[in-house]
């Protein structure tokens, strides 16, 4: 059940929303257990036998953790939850991929296996990994089946993320002040908005500059270099339109129930270095990567050489996360390089200096590198081929462009209506949507500036001058982006983070 | 709304009031906004809208043949007539017989074609077969309402005729509006390529028993049986129009399913005389054949995919029986 689908909307949303204030009214528990029942019908909507994978999860990680309080055991049981969950994670993503790659290297003949994706598995496995690991370090065991269960399974988080963590989840459910708040329910309704809109109305639209180029590249066709930028840079903001739209409606969606989701993203292509685009983007998969992998590589403490070779371990696993091709793997060993060359770069220039100290012309010079060098890399993000990918770079920089020019139909669609405007005004207009999108992403505050958004537990982040308000301009900007997202719905383009 | 507006010192529970008070503000104003934006699209869809839709015009090439007999109307065409044996049982060569019809096909939309295409209309023997929901008001539903009845009511009227259970039925419009118009843009009913089999396509499958209807009385075709309403006045006008249009004009009432006994189902026999005596009148009127087809010699059960359609089996009796009909 996709959030930007009218059964969400007018269906499962309102009915969730009224039995849990019912509920709230009988007990906080019992708001809970409403809560639990609904995640688990949102995700059974989508193939009910793998609402069995998901409680089987959640029952044989929960059963773990008990099992380590005993602190003698404690190592044991939690090494091998981990692999458990690897285990499940690797079956499901990577046994085509693995046996795939054996066979090009190889020859054998292996079989290929028709295993379809469980929705989120990648999110929810990752976030009881955190709490096994935790558990092994000392965190307190999780009692609590019903509040286990909707830490893991809580339906705003469960397809997409943002990737909780289990101190941030677990507590809110048991202050008992869950889903009291209309002011929460205000904000939450108005970040919600402001999602859906990113999501329907700028990154589906952005879609078609950016599908039906890959597409053909990936059939084996050629692109002038004017489309291959077009698409690339559409797909850059189309991806970050969509999955912090998801985030957004997550985060909105929560807290109309009272519950604080992490920010996953904050302005990432506002960024100045790509170090600072990865405290930017994705921020829960950064934060669960540092603190699950990189720190215990051994992160930065031993030694330079080491440093780096665990940045760059950590971004091909980050990498290979997102799915199982060698393309997601060259996506996670460029950002690896990138972050090597800017270590580097920050050693030599004697370390940290802050960005905020450097002249405009640097800002600008430091700015545009990091932006091309991440759009670059979502050439191989987004490719399906390999030979697609490199088709793509060729006709970026002019190598490959010009023999076979790809033949669009010329066709607009906005919202998905169709108009006919001819190939040289659909560059223009996509040129122009690209710029405008460009100009949102960089000039508009991000939602916990706009909202003033406060994360479980930490401070609010400063707010800007634009500032939402409960009064009547927003009310009506709110229900403007409703509005006009209800009309982009019936495309019924999935969000691009469902794949992994 | 100004009250919506909370200064920092406000109290808590004026705050928690102010809050829910914006919450239903929002709601309201996107409800407003969300009626204003459908009313807008409709305007446009009624300026942009081509009375020929893209299924009907992907079908247009095939009178490249000039064809003498042409096969139009609905599914019960689409799927049921076979314009190749069509045309070897009037002793034509392959090409002679056509079939443009489309699922959910109205007269409308075929006239539309006729106006365009004069010439190869005029000349040919036009069949066309109806189905009860094209005259049917009470049948609103967005799969099937006639788009360019919706076309001819006013914004108005498309908005509260079927706000706000039958909303997917105006946004269809919308959508449909400017398909056609891509479609007429693109020049489609010129260019694109011929239909596979002359436009006959078959149904593979049949439907399991517990997927048929019971009864026909209460089939979702009769449903708040209505022939009074705009779809009635305008497609009988557009039937009665096509007859200066073209060499012949020949209504067809394709049988249901054999399993159906009308003489056993008093609600079905009573709605069906009533829509088969509206054809009727008005082609006394109008002066064009109908053909009330009730069941076909040798069409048996085993031979329906479902409740209405023939299965591959069923294409050539009941298009040698047609044929024969339209031959005497």
């Amino acid at each position: 059940m996709l959030f930007s689908s009218y059964t969400f909307l007018f269906q499962f949303l309102p009915a969730t929303l009224l039995a849990f204030a019912a509920a709230r009214r009988h007990s906080p528990r019992a708001g809970i257990l409403v809560l639990v029942g609904a995640s688990l019908i949102f995700y059974g909507a989508w193939r009910p036998v793998y609402l069995l994978l998901l409680i089987g999860s959640v029952a044989v990680n929960f059963g773990l953790g008990l099992r380590m309080e005993d602190p003698l055991r404690r190592r044991y049981i939690g090494t091998l939850g981990v692999a458990l969950n690897l285990a499940l994670l690797c079956y499901f993503k990577y046994t085509n991929f693995l046996f795939d790659s054996l066979n090009t290297l190889t020859g054998a003949p292996l079989p290929f296996f028709n295993i379809v994706l469980p929705l989120g598995i990648s999110f929810f496995t990752f976030q009881q990994i955190a709490y096994l690991v935790d558990v092994m370090r000392g965190a307190k065991v999780e009692r609590d089946i019903v509040s286990y269960t909707l830490f893991v399974s809580f339906f705003p988080h469960l397809i997409a993320g943002p990737l909780v963590h289990h101190a941030e989840m677990i507590p809110q459910f048991k202050r008992g002040r869950t889903g009291r708040s209309a002011v929460l329910a205000a904000r939450g309704l108005a970040i919600f908005a402001a999602g859906l809109f990113k999501k329907v109305v700028i990154a589906d639209n952005l879609a078609q500059f950016v599908s039906p180029v890959f597409a053909h590249l990936d059939a084996g066709g050629g692109v002038t270099t004017q489309w291959a930028w077009l698409a690339t840079l559409a797909y850059s903001l189309q991806i970050y339109f969509d999955f912090s739209g998801y985030s957004d409606m997550a985060i909105g969606l929560a807290l109309l129930f009272g519950i604080r989701l992490p920010v996953n993203f904050r302005s990432p292509y506002q960024a100045r270095s790509i170090v600072e685009f990865w405290r930017r983007w994705h921020i829960t998969l950064s934060r669960f990567l540092r603190d699950y992998l990189y720190i215990p590589l051994g992160g930065n403490r031993l030694g330079t050489q080491r440093r780096y070779i665990n940045l760059m371990v950590t971004m091909l696993l980050g990498g290979l996360w997102h799915g199982a091709g060698w393309n997601y793997l060259i996506w996670g060993g460029l950002h690896g390089v990138y972050l090597g060359i800017n270590h580097l770069w920050r050693e030599r220039r004697g370390g940290d200096k802050p960005i905020a100290t450097a002249g405009r012309v640097a800002k600008v010079v430091s700015w545009t590198i990091t932006f091309f060098a991440v759009v670059i890399a979502w050439v191989f993000f987004r490719a399906r081929t390999m030979a697609g990918a490199w088709q793509m770079l060729g006709s970026l920089f002019g190598f490959e462009a010009g023999s076979s020019a790809y033949a669009s139909p010329g066709i607009l669609r906005l919202m998905d209506l169709p108009v006919l405007v001819g190939e040289g005004r659909l560059l223009l207009i996509g040129g122009c949507a690209v710029a405008l999108a460009l100009v949102i992403a960089l000039c508009l505050p991000n939602v916990t500036q706009l909202f003033g958004y406060r994360e479980y537990r930490r401070a609010p982040d400063k707010v800007g001058l634009l500032r939402w308000r409960p009064n009547a301009a927003w009310a009506l900007l709110s229900a403007l982006a409703v509005a006009i997202s209800l009309f982009g719905m019936w495309q019924r383009l999935e969000f691009l983070y469902f794949q992994f | 709304m100004g009250s919506l507006s909370i200064s920092h010192r406000a109290s808590l529970p004026r705050v928690q009031a102010a809050s829910a008070q914006w919450i239903a503000a929002a709601l309201a104003l996107t409800a407003a906004a969300w009626l204003a934006a459908l009313a807008g699209l409709l305007a446009i869809a009624d300026r942009v809208h081509d009375d020929v839709p893209v299924l009907l015009a992907v079908k247009l090439p095939l009178l490249q043949s000039h064809p003498e007999l042409i096969f139009a109307g609905e599914s019960r065409t689409v799927y049921q007539v076979d314009p190749i044996l069509a045309a070897q049982l009037i002793g034509k060569p392959r090409g002679s017989a056509v079939n443009i019809a489309y699922d959910a096909g109205e007269p409308l939309a075929l006239e539309a074609a006729m106006h365009r295409e004069t010439d190869r209309f005029r000349k040919a023997h036009v069949v066309v077969s109806l189905v009860p929901f094209l005259f049917n008001e009470g049948v609103r539903s967005a799969a099937v309402y006639p788009l360019d009845v919706m076309a001819r009511l006013g914004v108005a009227e498309q908005m509260s005729a079927f706000l706000p259970l039958r909303v997917g039925t105006p946004i269809r419009f919308i959508r449909e509006a400017f398909n056609a118009r891509l479609a007429a843009d693109q020049r489609v009913a010129d260019l694109a390529p011929l239909p596979a089999g002359l436009g006959l396509m078959i149904i593979d499958r049949t439907e399991p028993d517990d997927r048929w209807p019971s009864e026909i009385g209460s089939h979702g075709h009769y449903a708040d049986w209505n022939l009074s309403g705009p779809k009635a006045r305008l497609e009988i006008g557009a039937l009665c129009d096509m007859v200066a249009l073209t060499r012949k004009l020949t209504v067809v009432v394709p049988p249901w399913a054999p399993r159906y006994d009308r003489a056993r189902d008093p609600a079905w026999r009573e709605k069906d005389d009533q829509y088969a005596a509206l054809v009727i009148d008005a082609g006394r009127r109008c002066g064009f054949d109908v053909l009330n087809i009730q069941s076909v010699p040798g069409l048996e059960q085993g031979n329906y995919a479902d409740e209405m359609h023939v299965n591959a089996s069923g294409v050539p009796i009941y298009t040698r029986y047609l044929v024969s009909r339209l031959k005497r």
